[in-house]
């Protein structure tokens, strides 16, 4: 019976932080990231990552927010390159949800799409994010002109300790490169 | 279509001249898409990835010319109960796709009948507009589909049909946010 009510304790405990964690913001994610640990399995081009690789600096931005990260992109089927990147991104009108803002777009983010006018048929980079309790998941969708495509997602997701990233890679059929990292916060 | 048009090479004088020009052009427009042409009968098995449930089906497919440059896919789907037919709760599903080739791109964007040109219009994945496409790449004739969906997830359908010495093989997948939640796999014959 004890044990029983320890717990019952332990779980309303757990829902409570979980309860809390439910509730993350963007304000919750702001801030500079720095990579202390990465492992990745699958095709990485000859490309060797590093735990920095997963820094990312987050901060609010009016409704939105602001991201830079380190991005990878490949040429027509060619290697793996690291590609700075930044982007801002606007809430729409499903909640959690938000769209890539073009407006002040910089040479980090000139890949990306309007997502009013944009295409991802033509070539642009659909690039979006959602917060869902406690992770914040950024996705990207480019199309080559021979139809084939690459399926970026990385989900953050705060923990007690600071930060886990779960980054995928998916080209057409296949999911090929998996990243998995935890990140602190830098200066921390 | 395609067969009109090459009964007008067999004119004479400018209109003949016209004729073959237009011929040439919508062969050219298609040679990779015509062995995939024709009517296909088969079965697959479709899996539940996360229950392991597997189902049969029968499959009557119909590949075909659609426009100047694009194809139609129409395609009964039959998924059998104790791997009957005519057993009560069998479901019998009818879809037809046409895409038509990108103006300026190696790929095939699905049109809608009602609106043949409506690939020209923008799409607004954001706003949940499906995005839906076609490449072939040797043997296979890739189908794609893709949207965000409501809570900001992304979810997949892959269509692959493969070229065999009898007919087409069928490849399947839908993913929800990295996650398979259905595959299918079947094989079919090329129907007389």
């Amino acid at each position: 019976m004890r044990w029983r009510h320890v717990t019952v304790a332990v779980g309303l405990l757990l829902a409570s932080a979980s309860g809390a964690a439910a509730d993350a913001t963007i304000q919750d994610f702001s801030g500079a990231w720095q990579g202390v640990e990465l492992r990745s399995n699958g095709d990485d081009k000859g490309l060797k990552f590093m735990p920095e690789d997963l820094d990312v600096q987050i901060r609010s931005d009016g409704d939105g927010f602001h991201m830079s990260w380190t991005g990878f992109s490949r040429q027509d089927g060619g290697e793996l390159t690291r590609q700075k990147t930044e982007a801002r991104f606007t809430p729409t009108d499903r909640p959690g949800v938000y769209a890539f803002e073009p407006g002040g777009a910089s040479l980090l983010s000139r890949l990306f799409a309007d997502p009013a006018t944009g295409n991802p048929l033509k070539g642009e980079t659909l690039l979006w994010a959602r917060l869902v309790g406690p992770t914040l998941t950024v996705y990207s969708l480019a199309i080559d002109r021979h139809g084939g495509f690459d399926l970026d997602r990385y989900a953050r997701t705060l923990t007690d300790e600071g930060m886990t990233v779960r980054y995928t890679r998916r080209i057409e059929n296949d999911l090929i490169l998996t990243i998995e990292g935890r990140l602190e916060a830098a200066g921390g | 279509m395609r067969q009109r048009v090459r009964t007008s090479a067999h004119l004479t004088g400018p209109l003949a001249l016209a004729g073959l020009l237009v011929s040439a052009d919508l062969q050219a427009a298609a040679p990779d898409l015509e062995p995939f042409f024709g009517a296909y009968v088969g079965v697959a098995e479709v899996e539940d990835p996360k229950t392991g449930d597997v189902r049969q089906r029968d499959m009557d497919i119909v590949i075909e010319p659609y426009q100047e440059d694009g194809f139609m896919v129409h395609w009964i789907n039959v998924t059998l109960v104790d791997g009957r037919r005519d057993l009560p709760g069998v479901e019998r599903r009818v879809q037809t796709a046409l895409f038509e080739k990108a103006d300026d791109r190696d790929i095939y964007i699905e049109v809608s009948e009602k609106s043949p040109f409506r690939e020209r219009e923008e799409t607004e994945p954001m706003r949940g507009d499906p995005v839906r496409w076609a490449s072939i790449d040797g043997n296979t004739l890739h189908v794609y589909a893709f949207v965000v969906t409501e809570d900001g997830a992304y979810e997949l359908q892959i269509y692959d049909r493969v070229l065999t010495d009898k007919g087409i093989d069928i490849r399947f997948q839908r993913i929800v946010d990295d996650e398979v939640l259905r595959r299918i796999v079947g094989t079919t014959a090329r129907a007389l």
